[in-house]
């Protein structure tokens, strides 16, 4: 079964003098569980794409399908309804709230998903214990270093319990002892079936992927198939 | 939710501690100015109105068709009451009274005071909730020496309102007096309302008091009505215009009724009609307080959008996890009632403070009691209020597009920007019209206080002679004369200012009969005109070296104008059947507020009725030679003498208007300050934002004065539109108002260029200390941190 599928997707960006191309007749598939990886030089169209897999943003043409619906044209309101509790985000710079705590950043999305408080109570133990950050549960994110603010995020994107999660360069700001520690916890994560889309720079986490997608210039380059990878 | 939002709110709030300061006290600023004319405009609105039967309880007016158009009063033919009630069967109740009467001294014996009061119907009782302490208020003034008293008045004569009941008093006032007996003492008249009566005596004893003058073709009493449920007043109206036409044959008055609860804020009156009052400045205030509260709206809206930068990670986040945008909406909103409500907090305590200097202001007793009305009031201030300053930053950060969120590239669109300088704009306005309207309405006072008013209003003493033996009046003058510093005195009918004794009966020949013109009519005795340095410009004064001075009269140069006279001096007029020799003319003087132009009057010699006696003093030790009349007024009357100085009585003719000068000169100020506030915040958050490109024009070698009209410019633009678009408006408005006086000052044109400087001077500091801030930091400071 697909979770996302595009077909032909373009993307335009237009200034007042110039017009790019940042997508241009994508054709994608990834199905439930896999583990993809996007990779590319800058500018060449990976956090575009990532924005539109994720329901951030609309196309400007071809048809976008998450989970059988096709998104192409949704509305604001439409995407978000159906980017609740589906979909994680995990992003480079944490992107955590700094007015809240760990706890309640991680709660978050469960006050959209109208959680009862007792049970959302019981899943952010859940998982900050899972990532090994309860004894910080009543920190604000800039007493945290790095890692343990990445771990935070993550928690945070798996709170729900997503089918899928989309991940921004998620070793981008982290030494490599972290950084190994994240995408071990991706793994896992993959293993446990929730499929994995993330982009990065580095060719030792696109490792972790069971395919690696290469842009270049808005459009799919090669795809490397790394391991067989059965449904 | 709600508590996440509470939570996120208030930890956003520690945060920004900077914006938070300017938000919160600029709207509890705005607020507390919002509350006090609240608490005003509340107390306006109810003076009067708290009788049970309000809603059926009316004042019978009169038109007067007269030469000059029609003038509306408030005074009624004595029979007015009685002849109502008997007559139209819609009148359930009719209370007639005399006017206001001050100065009447009351004793027991014993104990001696002067008290203002009036003579009342029986029905006053039926129709106005008056709270007796004491005695059967159904039976109060059945008796023609029937007299009630306030629990102070029954207190000081008594030493308690139950002594009092029962007792005999000795009333009397100029030649009137009489022995009665306190049937009733009432708990004392509030704030609630206008007149505060210390007495009420019987109505059927000023009818006596009245004598011939007690008929159809005469005005001396006031007249109450209560009318039955379910009244049509419209067609009971048209029923009574004619009910005086019907009693005097010729007359040329026409009555009506107006609600009783009206008469406090509706009385002025147009060509006979209701024409406003009071209440044009309940609107007026009222305008001012939306204004003020809009002000610190706009500096809310401003900063808060201004400051959207720093929140666009926290909304992008929200938005990828789901936030849809009505929460995010939903979740400004709880910020802007939080913020709100602290600030109202803040503002309630500020007005509670605030409280004793702005009663000295408006000259009220304004408290604030938590009463569940005025809770209620203040639910609906914060709720307005919040609604009012967060719904456009809720809507506009709320709008924006998780992906545009993230990738931090959101430039303000043009829109916004129109929509922010446009409240900048609008603000500083505002501010604008409230110095020019300011600086108006004080011109027109100063003009007013350096006006000729026809006579010397300086070291005029004016004292009510109520006390003094008629018969000894002229013995009394004589005395005062002699004391030391004491130029001159005299008497006369009544006090000068805001005369209003007015007849239709002087006529001359050549006159036509079916016109009818009013006349100010002016009892004096010998030597008022110099004591009061009236100038003559024709003819001679009244003086005892001419004999009988009975038949004569002196009238005003408006007088003369009217009657048509080229050479008045030996001309006769008749006044009320008699013939009177013209003597001499006085210039115009002003009897009235400058709002109107002089009237025509005359000058009558007759001493035997005098309310007022005016003495015109040195102006060296004065405490000394008002210590010295006063000991004479003693002396003669036993009892200290009630004065004021002429010049302070003209003033009061103004004294609304200079309330309302000195109120909105400290609501202008607060509405420059407010803008003021939002200017210096977004000053500052533009500095920041600029930080950068501040930083990079340091290094390519920008000199500080060059940074500091930089960020200066956009702000000085903005405000050189304000005064574009306020300066028409304030001149329409203040001319508007000055046409309300017949004697105004010129609108001239440095008001408008003072107060336009002046507000351009207070922004660019304002500004100024921001930019100049920012341009005088290290520029490695600001590259740095990039």
């Amino acid at each position: 079964m697909n979770v996302i599928k595009t077909v032909n997707l373009r993307k335009m960006y237009a200034t007042e003098e110039v017009e790019t191309t940042a997508l241009d007749s994508i054709q994608i598939e990834i199905k439930k569980g896999e583990f993809v990886a996007i990779m590319g030089p800058s500018g060449c169209g990976k956090s575009t794409l990532l924005n539109i897999i994720g329901l951030l943003d609309n196309p400007d043409d071809g048809e976008y399908y998450f989970l059988d619906n096709e998104v192409a044209k949704f509305s604001e309101r439409q995407r978000s309804s159906l980017r609740k509790g589906n979909i994680g985000f995990v992003f480079q710079s944490f992107n955590l709230i700094d007015e809240l705590t760990v706890f309640e950043n991680v709660e978050l999305p469960l006050l959209y998903l109208k959680v009862p408080a007792d049970e959302r109570k019981k899943k952010v133990e859940e998982v900050l214990t899972r990532m090994n950050i309860m004894h910080r549960r009543n920190h604000f994110p800039q007493q945290l270093s790095g890692g343990q603010q990445q771990r935070v995020a993550i928690a945070r994107a798996i709170v729900a319990k997503p089918s899928v999660i989309l991940a921004d360069e998620p070793t981008g700001n982290l030494d490599s002892t972290n950084g190994e520690e994240v995408m071990r916890l991706l793994e896992e994560l993959n293993n446990e079936g929730t499929t994995i889309v993330m982009v990065t720079h580095s060719p030792h986490d696109a490792n972790y992927a069971h395919r690696i997608i290469n842009l270049f210039d808005g459009k799919v380059v090669t795809e490397n198939i790394r391991e067989q990878f059965h449904v | 939710m709600l508590r996440h939002q509470l939570t996120l709110a208030f930890r956003s709030f520690m945060k920004f501690k900077k914006f938070f300061a300017i938000n919160l006290f600029g709207l509890a600023i705005g607020l507390t100015t919002v509350v006090l004319i609240m608490l005003w405009v509340k107390d306006e609105l109810s003076i009067n109105r708290y009788h049970e039967k309000i809603d059926r309880i009316y004042a019978v007016m009169t038109n007067h068709d007269n030469s000059g158009g029609i003038v509306t009063i408030g005074v009624t033919p004595g029979d007015m009451a009685e002849a109502m009630k008997a007559e139209l069967s819609q009148v359930e109740s009719a209370a007639g009274t005399s006017p206001f009467i001050d100065g009447v001294a009351f004793e027991n014996g014993t104990t001696k005071m002067t008290g203002a009061g009036l003579f009342v119907d029986q029905d006053y009782f039926d129709i106005f909730d008056v709270d007796f302490l004491e005695g059967n208020p159904s039976q109060m003034m059945t008796g023609i020496n029937s007299l009630a008293i306030s629990e102070t008045m029954a207190t000081k004569l008594f030493g308690s309102p139950k002594e009092a009941l029962g007792k005999s008093v000795k009333w009397q006032v100029f030649d009137f007096h009489n022995e009665v007996e306190v049937t009733g003492v009432y708990q004392d008249f509030g704030s609630m309302d206008v007149d505060k009566p210390d007495y009420f005596l019987s109505f059927s004893y000023f009818k006596q008091m009245l004598g011939d003058a007690l008929h159809w073709d005469n005005y001396n009493a006031s007249t109450y009505v209560l009318l039955s449920p379910n009244t049509d007043v419209a067609a009971f109206n048209d029923q009574i215009a004619g009910f005086i036409k019907a009693k005097a044959e010729g007359s040329n008055v026409s009555a009506f009724v107006q609600p009783y609860g009206d008469t406090y804020l509706y009385g002025t009156y147009e060509d006979g009609k209701v024409a406003g009052g009071r209440i044009s400045y309940v609107k007026l205030f009222s305008a001012i307080a939306i204004f003020i509260l809009i002000i610190a709206c706009i500096n809310f809206m401003n900063l808060t959008t201004a400051r959207s930068m720093s929140r666009l990670k926290e909304i992008g986040v929200k938005k990828s996890m789901g936030a849809s945008r009505g929460g995010l909406f939903g979740q400004f909103m709880v910020e802007s009632f939080l913020l709100t409500f602290f600030a109202l907090v803040l503002a309630v305590v500020a007005t509670y403070l605030l409280q004793p200097f702005f009663n000295q202001v408006t000259s009220k007793t304004l408290s604030m009691s938590f009463q569940p009305e005025l809770i209620l009031i203040l639910l609906g201030i914060w709720i307005l209020t919040s609604f009012l300053a967060g719904i456009y930053p809720s809507i506009y950060l709320s709008k924006f597009k998780p992906v545009e969120v993230m990738k931090s590239n959101i430039k303000g669109s043009f829109g916004e920007l129109l929509a922010r300088k446009g409240l900048v704009v609008f603000q500083f306005a505002i501010s604008l019209l409230l110095i020019i309207g300011i600086s108006v309405i004080g011109k027109q006072m100063s003009f007013i206080q350096n006006q000729n008013l026809g006579y010397n209003q300086s070291q005029l003493l004016q004292i009510n002679s109520s006390g003094i033996n008629p018969n000894q009046l002229d013995s009394f003058l004589a005395e005062l004369k002699k004391s030391p510093g004491v130029e001159n005195a005299s008497s006369l009918s009544h006090p000068l200012v805001g005369l209003n004794s007015s007849t239709i009966g002087l006529t001359w020949e050549g006159k036509n009969p079916d016109e009818q013109v009013k006349f100010e009519n002016v009892s004096v005795n010998m030597g008022l005109i110099e004591t009061m340095g009236f100038e003559l410009v024709g003819g001679r004064s009244f003086s005892p070296e001419f004999g009988e001075e009975g038949s004569k009269i002196i009238l005003n140069e408006a007088a003369v104008r009217t009657i048509g006279f080229e050479d008045p001096v030996g001309q006769l007029v008749n006044l009320w059947g008699e013939d009177k020799e013209v003597i001499g003319v006085v210039k115009d003087f002003n009897f009235e507020s400058l709002r109107e132009t002089v009237k025509p009057a005359f000058l009558k010699y007759d001493p035997g009725f005098a309310q007022r006696i005016m003495v015109r003093i040195r102006p060296q030790n004065q405490q000394e030679i008002i210590a010295g009349v006063n000991a004479l007024f003693v002396k003669q009357t036993a009892q200290p003498m009630d004065y004021t100085f002429m010049d302070a009585d003209y003033q009061s003719l103004y004294a609304s208007e200079q309330r309302v000068s000195k109120l909105a000169k400290y609501f202008g100020v607060m509405a420059i300050f407010l803008s003021c506030l939002g200017l210096f915040g977004l000053a500052a958050f533009t500095a920041e934002k600029r930080k950068k490109e501040i930083g990079v024009r340091k290094v390519m070698g920008a000199s500080t004065v060059s940074i500091l009209t930089l960020v200066s410019k956009d702000f000085v633009q903005l405000i050189l539109l304000a005064i574009l678009v306020a300066v028409p408006l304030a001149w329409y408005f203040a001319n508007n108002w000055l046409q309300s006086y017949a004697y105004q000052t010129n609108l001239s044109w440095w008001i408008f260029a003072g107060s336009g400087i002046l507000l351009v001077f207070i922004a660019v500091i304002t500004v100024g200390v921001q930019a100049y801030k920012a341009a005088s930091e290290n520029p490695v400071n600001s590259l740095k941190s990039e």
